[in-house]
């Protein structure tokens, strides 16, 4: 067990966006979180990794309690997050944007910018490394958020919608990357709405219905199960 | 077999690294060299003062860039805070009788102190709340210098003692010469370094950058006490260079006018701003006969600027260079194109 929250509960004035949520995430697994707009799955992320602080529950990190700790210190624990929408420094070489992390992650890199190079490598990033971030199209900016993620030598990392905005042809070697990553020891809890990724790559995922847990189980299970079927299935639009 | 050229410019190549590890370009070293022979070469007083007023602001305004243009907070209290190192430097010397030299770095040092205090207090918020709070702090220690009247007579005016027995130029022209210098290299080599680079990740993307690891809290403090330590240090040089001073130089105007030769300079450069100060002071310098129309002038221009080229100056030589580069990238092949 890498993860547990344990009756989580973050309100935003009267409106609860999370009520009380459990999971177990275990060390290497890909851990899906799906659930209809406004289910409140980016809340229940920003709970894990520090940006809100949760009214209720507690969050476990390797038997360690880390609820409402800040996003820094919990990038020092281990925990990185990549965001909905892409985050950048727009102004920093897309290498520099990667170095921040490096240097700042926590660990001492003899290095830094072989480091950094070798995690954009990694992750297929295929710009020049000296462009500016600002010219960088959609999937570059992605795969430099997942270098920069794993920059801070995370052993869990939240992805936040990362398929979303992807065409089909760029699919299977997004997932492929994924699956890369998980092979080399990160455990990933990731927000989906594209069907052929969480099919692809989860081994198990819950599902968030007006800030509720109503399921959480393997793939298969979870998709005939009645309940989710009506909550989100039965509604939305499938891929 | 290696030839001599080849060594040479092997040896070239590293200078040149090294020198840019000080944040120093052979043609910063050589308009360097050249506004150090500037007193012998200028015999005009009157132009020679109006190099150490340039000089002078050229200094506050780098000062000035490293919140603007890396963190990303425009301190509105600037003015300020220049005023508290001069009026600190100014006040050991008259009432304690210690050397002005000794006074400027206490000055510094002292709007250093208050700079952290500052962003203690002011950078947990977005960088307009932080600016809105830095500029009040600026107007109360104006108010303050104003009334404490037993102190520093008021707005009657301090008399200071000068740096040296004499009221030409050119001697002060060399302290703020080193100064300048020595603020240009040591703020270049701050930016050029990792510090720099979490300077520039929390101005551009705060959240992205506490991802990343970067304290906010700490790193926004220590860019603060830098650039408020650079308002200090000129305060302290400002108050023995011009031998008078009232409660008039902490107001917000002398904010607005290093925030234009700032951002007309273009932020995020550090040489931008210096390099403006050369422009924009002279012409200003010109239109003192507009008394104080002038600040309406500066208003008006640095409207313009964020509106039509908020860049400025090291926006527009990037711009220029990227041409050259793209065109270089071309030439050598598809491999290295940026978006191959």
């Amino acid at each position: 067990m890498l993860l547990k929250t344990e009756g989580v509960e973050k309100r935003f004035g009267g409106l609860v966006a999370v009520k009380d949520v459990s999971i177990t995430v275990n060390k290497g697994e890909i851990f899906g979180l799906i659930g209809p707009n406004g289910a409140g799955k980016t809340t229940f992320l920003n709970c894990i990794s520090g940006f809100y602080k949760p009214e209720k529950g507690k969050i476990t990190f390797k038997e360690q309690e880390i609820t409402g700790l800040s996003p820094t210190q919990l990038c020092h624990k281990g925990i990185a997050r990549t965001f909905q929408i892409v985050r950048s420094f727009p102004k920093l070489s897309a290498l520099d944007n990667v170095k921040v992390a490096v240097v700042y992650g926590g660990k001492q890199h003899k290095n830094p910018e072989k480091h950094a190079k070798e995690l954009m490598d990694f992750v297929g990033f295929n710009a020049a490394k000296d462009v500016l971030a600002d010219n960088l199209n959609t999937m570059q900016l992605k795969r430099l958020e997942l270098a920069r993620a794993l920059a801070t030598n995370s052993e869990l990392l939240l992805l936040d919608e990362v398929a979303a905005g992807l065409t089909p042809s760029e699919l299977p070697d997004f997932i492929d990357l994924i699956r890369r990553i998980r092979d080399s020891g990160v455990t990933i809890i990731c927000i989906e709405h594209v069907m052929k990724f969480i099919m692809g790559v989860c081994d198990r995922i819950a599902v968030l219905n007006f800030g509720a847990k109503i399921a959480e189980g393997a793939v298969e299970e979870i998709l005939n199960n009645p309940e989710v079927m009506k909550a989100y299935l039965g509604e939305e639009n499938v891929h | 077999m290696i030839s001599e050229k080849s060594l040479e410019t092997g040896f070239v190549k590293n200078l040149k690294h090294n020198l840019g590890n000080f944040g120093l370009s052979p043609v910063a070293i050589g308009l360097f060299v050249l506004l150090g022979f500037a007193p012998y070469l200028i015999g005009d007083e009157y132009i020679l003062r109006l190099l150490v007023i340039s000089l002078l602001f050229g200094t506050l305004a780098m000062g000035f860039d490293l919140s603007a243009g890396y963190i990303d907070v425009a301190n509105w209290g600037y003015a300020g805070l220049m005023g508290l190192g001069a009026y600190t430097s100014a006040l050991l010397l008259t009432n304690l009788g210690i050397s002005p030299w000794i006074g400027t770095l206490a000055g510094a040092f002292m709007a250093a102190i208050f700079g952290l205090l500052i962003g203690v207090l002011t950078l947990k918020m977005d960088g307009m709340f932080a600016a809105i709070l830095a500029w009040f702090i600026g107007l109360i220690l104006m108010a303050l210098t104003t009334s404490l009247t037993g102190l520093t007579r008021g707005a009657l005016g301090l008399n200071v003692d000068l740096y040296f027995n004499t009221g030409w130029s050119k001697p002060y022209f060399y302290v703020i010469f080193v100064i300048c210098i020595v603020t240009y290299i040591v703020l270049r080599r701050v930016t050029n370094s990792n510090l720099g680079l979490a300077f520039s990740a929390l101005g551009q993307d705060a959240e992205a950058a506490r991802t990343c690891g970067v304290d906010p809290m700490k790193y926004k403090v220590i860019n603060f006490t830098i650039s408020c330590f650079v308002a200090g240090l000129c305060g302290g040089f400002y108050a023995h260079f011009m031998g008078i001073l009232t409660p008039d130089i902490m107001s917000t105007k002398h904010t607005v006018e290093v925030l234009v030769i700032a951002y007309i300079g273009g932020r995020r450069s550090i040489w931008g701003p210096l390099l403006a100060a050369f422009l924009v002071v002279p012409v200003f310098e010109y239109l003192n006969f507009l008394m104080e129309f002038k600040y309406v002038i500066y208003g008006l221009l640095l409207i313009l600027v964020m509106i039509f080229y908020p860049g400025g100056i090291a926006h527009f030589y990037n711009y220029i260079v990227g041409i050259f580069n793209e065109k270089k990238r071309k030439l050598t092949g598809p491999e290295s194109n940026p978006f191959a």
